[in-house]
């Protein structure tokens, strides 16, 4: 557990970048891309996400069991979003006749 | 930790320990296989694959089962406490190797061979020519659809909905198609023929199903999903709601008669007729 | 809590008894499920044995003064009871029926019952939830003794562990699925709604990523508890400790493969129904492999039947039951013609009731000396055990018939050809709770001096039903 901290000035900066991410959502938001929409807005979350955990939860700092931890983390939510998904993609696998 | 007890009740409670394990082990195996409550007969040929599948699984966890059951009863009754000492052992990688691998191959062998009748009614769709019957459930009722002669389902508006008018399902007259469309509380499918159902709600999620057909499908709202039956057996059964759906979860019935294609094609002229007259 | 949804329980079967209905109206009759349901799935049987047993346990058994975070217990049990507060709330207002599960969108759209403050309540307890698997994880983690490896640990712990890990990884995705669920109801944002491009499956792919583990966090720490009780009253070390233990670990894992066998009629594409099948299979190899390693414990042992062996082996055996069970519905084929039927309701309650149930009921029994320094009444607590599981099967077992035969499940009213199972089943209810209330009426005439004790436990294992309850029966 020898976790530095981060300065003030970093958590300013991150705190920036994250307004600045803020204000660029809701400006593309008025700007239609067609279907790259949600790819973008999900984009710039990740983003954000990141930096949130990464720095203001500290995960830049720390080593060994805490990351794994965070790993385990997405490893479930990757688990849940593919099953999820792997039952909406392939249902239209088979057509079904008639009309 | 705990003093008392010891040997002197040890037997008595051993035995009727003991005793209870078979006596619930023979009569649940007495239950099954007396079949006094049993499954309603199958009517369709999928239906008759699910109860051999069923057989087969019951045959199979049945014999685990009294096996488990008896081991349990006999390690109860042999090992009681009479003061004897405790052969001591702490594990045996061979013996927990050779049952995993059995249950292993047992379960996965049993899993797999039973997908054949699931795949049979799914990976496959209706036979070309099936009779199109369209089935709608709403709080808290069903409807059936039938195509009429031009073959094709009219267009539905939900505004149009309407069941005190005689129109629960909301035709559209504005389209031709939907003229002809024969709308029916209960269901009426020839015998031996195959069936096409388009399973769709107007409100909640309900579910289809016919005991007898062994056939249940969730109706899921913006969806119409596709099933097909064969059924065989001319009779009424009945058709229950099997997703809680409110408070008519219970009373959203209907029945499906199977007739016999003859039976099938008067009540179909006659439903249109009546529908001419209208 | 306990008290409540038993009681709901038995409404439910004495209603039950007559075709048409013989005590409340439907409408009740929908809320009572539901009620039952909510209360003992999320206020009973999920936190009975870990924050009952586990929090006296965890600290003691690795060798540490407390849990890793004390305060943070006491939050939990704080949160605990305000979200049960939200519940009780909902339920005297007027109560809820949408099922304990809550599907879209008849809860979002349809019905004008209690459904936010129930979910509200069910939401802040998934906190407490959280909290408490946190605080297992950490403490196993971080403050075992020295000399206390992993592979040393109690059995019970690794149990614990692993159910801790489900607490922690799945209880958030039932929170977001309940807080769309309100979303939905009032601000209509169309998650789950297919007129503005939503999906009502989603919610129960939500729903049940979370519910499906969450069967798992009740039946786990009472395989722990088994397997403590089982090696202590035989006199022996466990068999095959290391499969047992690792057992446990692959439960927690598989179990959140296989939610998709909650969806095979749910128009899940066929494919997802395949895979989960086939996963549902793989994840009753471990359940089974830890009840040989129970027998095999017991195999030339030396057996001290005691209240909470007793508890242990009913488990052992209602459990092979459930789980075999369990293998009728997770076949594709088989599980169409069960689903939603009362062979699913028999099936998860000799899980849930002659599994986790049975499992807290020895674990309080065995360690309440250790818990109060005073020693129940074994005689009666033998009694109760045994009455506890005729009765059980009685109510149970027929449930299983009539789900072959095609009752439907949340039926207020029923086809009369049903009747005759339905009796024995209501007979089977009203006679266990009888027995169970007469045992403790009978112990408190006879057996003064150890009443105390004895009403005590009890009083622990279902808040709220103490002398005042017994002396109103009758």
């Amino acid at each position: 557990m020898n976790e530095e901290n981060p300065s003030v000035e970093t958590y300013i900066v991150v705190f920036v970048a994250l307004l600045i991410l803020a204000a660029l959502t809701t400006g593309i938001a008025y700007i239609n891309l067609g279907t790259l929409n949600t790819v973008v807005a999900l984009a710039i979350a990740a983003v954000k996400m990141s930096l949130v955990g990464l720095f203001f939860m500290h995960l830049w700092y720390s080593r060994g069991l805490t990351r794994i931890v965070v790993l385990a983390g997405f490893f479930w939510l990757a688990l849940m979003v593919l099953f999820t998904l792997a039952d909406v993609f392939s249902r239209s696998w088979i057509k079904p006749p008639g009309p | 930790m705990r003093r008392k007890s010891g040997e002197q009740g040890s037997a008595a409670v051993a035995f009727t320990l003991a005793t209870v394990l078979l006596i619930f082990t023979i009569v649940t195996v007495y239950l099954f296989v007396a079949k006094i409550w049993w499954f309603p007969p199958a009517i369709s040929q999928f239906g008759t694959q699910i109860d051999e599948q069923f057989h087969r699984t019951l045959i199979i966890t049945g014999i685990v089962f009294v096996l488990a059951q008896l081991g349990l009863a006999l390690a109860i009754f042999r090992s009681r406490e009479r003061g004897q000492k405790v052969s001591f052992f702490e594990g045996n990688s061979a013996m927990e190797l050779i049952w995993t691998l059995a249950t292993i191959i047992m379960f996965v062998g049993l899993g797999l061979y039973g997908e054949h009748a699931w795949a049979e009614a799914h990976f496959q769709g209706a036979a070309p020519g099936a009779l199109q019957l369209e089935v709608t459930g709403q709080q808290f009722a069903w409807n059936f659809r039938y195509a009429g002669p031009d073959g094709k389902f009219g267009a539905t508006r939900p505004e149009l909905v309407s069941a005190s008018s005689g129109n629960p399902l909301g035709l559209d007259p504005r389209d031709a198609t939907s003229k002809d469309d024969v709308v029916s509380p209960v269901a009426y499918v020839p015998a031996g023929q195959e069936v096409e159902l388009l399973i769709r709600t107007q409100d909640v999620t309900h579910s289809f199903y016919v005991r007898e057909l062994r056939l249940k499908q969730d109706a899921v709202p913006g969806m119409t999903i596709h099933m097909h039956f064969n059924a065989t057996v001319p009779g009424q059964y009945e058709l229950a709601c099997a997703e809680l759906c409110g408070l008519g979860h219970y009373r959203m019935r209907s029945f499906v008669n199977v007739v016999s294609p003859e039976e099938f094609d008067k009540w179909m002229r006659d439903q249109e007729t009546a529908l001419q007259q209208q | 809590m306990f008290f409540i949804g038993g009681a709901a329980a038995v409404m439910m079967r004495l209603h039950l008894i007559e075709p048409a209905g013989a005590l409340v109206q439907p409408e009740t009759y929908n809320k009572l499920f539901t009620m039952h349901g909510v209360v003992m799935v999320f206020f009973f049987l999920i936190p009975s044995i870990p924050a009952t047993l586990g929090n006296f346990l965890v600290p003691m058994m690795i060798g540490a003064r407390d849990l890793a975070f004390p305060r943070l217990n006491l939050l939990s049990w704080y949160v605990y009871i305000t979200g049960a507060a939200f519940t009780l709330y909902a339920l005297i207002s007027g109560g809820v029926d949408t099922g304990w599960t809550f599907y879209t969108p008849l809860s979002s759209h349809y019905l004008n019952t209690h459904v936010i403050t129930t979910a509200l309540g069910v939401f802040i307890t998934g906190f407490s939830s959280i909290l408490t698997g946190l605080n297992f994880i950490v403490t196993i983690h971080k403050m075992r003794a020295p000399g206390m490896t992993w592979k040393r640990m109690p059995l019970f712990l690794w149990s614990i562990y692993a159910a801790s890990v489900i607490f922690v990884l799945a209880t958030p995705v039932l929170a977001i699925a309940l807080f769309l669920v309100g979303l939905e109801r009032i601000f209509h944002v169309g998650i789950f709604d297919p007129a503005i491009g939503g999906d009502p499956v989603l919610f129960q792919h939500l729903f049940w990523f979370y519910s499906h583990p969450a069967v798992y966090i009740m039946i786990l720490p009472g395989m722990g508890v088994v397997s403590e009780l089982v090696t202590c009253f035989s006199k022996k070390k466990p068999f095959g400790y290391i499969f047992i233990a690792y057992s446990s670990l692959a439960i927690a894992v598989f179990s959140f493969l296989v939610w998709g066998h909650h969806l095979f009629v749910s128009s899940q594409s066929v494919y997802a129904g395949f895979i989960s099948s086939a996963l549902s299979f793989a994840l009753a190899i471990p359940s089974a492999i830890k009840v040989f390693n129970w027998t095999a414990t017991l195999y030339k042992g030396s057996i001290s039947y005691q209240a909470p062996m007793l508890y242990a082996l009913g488990f052992i055996g209602l459990f092979t039951m459930g789980g075999l069970t369990g293998l009728f519905l997770a076949s594709l084929a088989t599980g169409v013609h069960l689903h939603d039927t009362y062979f699913v309701i028999a099936h998860f309650h000799y899980i849930m009731v002659g599994g986790a149930v049975m499992a807290y009921l020895g674990g309080i029994h065995f360690w309440w000396p250790k818990i109060t320094g005073r020693l129940y009444h074994d005689g009666w607590a033998r009694f109760a055990a045994l009455v506890i599981f005729v009765g059980f099967n009685l109510t149970f077992f027929p449930q299983y018939m009539l789900g072959y035969l095609g009752m439907p499940r949340r039926y207020a009213v029923y086809p009369a050809e049903f009747q005759v199972l339905d009796v024995m089943s209501s007979a089977g209810a009203s006679h266990t709770r009888r027995r169970l209330l007469d045992s403790i009426r009978l112990s408190s005439l006879v057996h003064p001096l150890w009443t105390r004790s004895r009403i005590e436990s009890l009083e622990r294992e279902r808040p709220g039903m103490g002398d005042a309850i017994a002396a109103s029966h009758r």
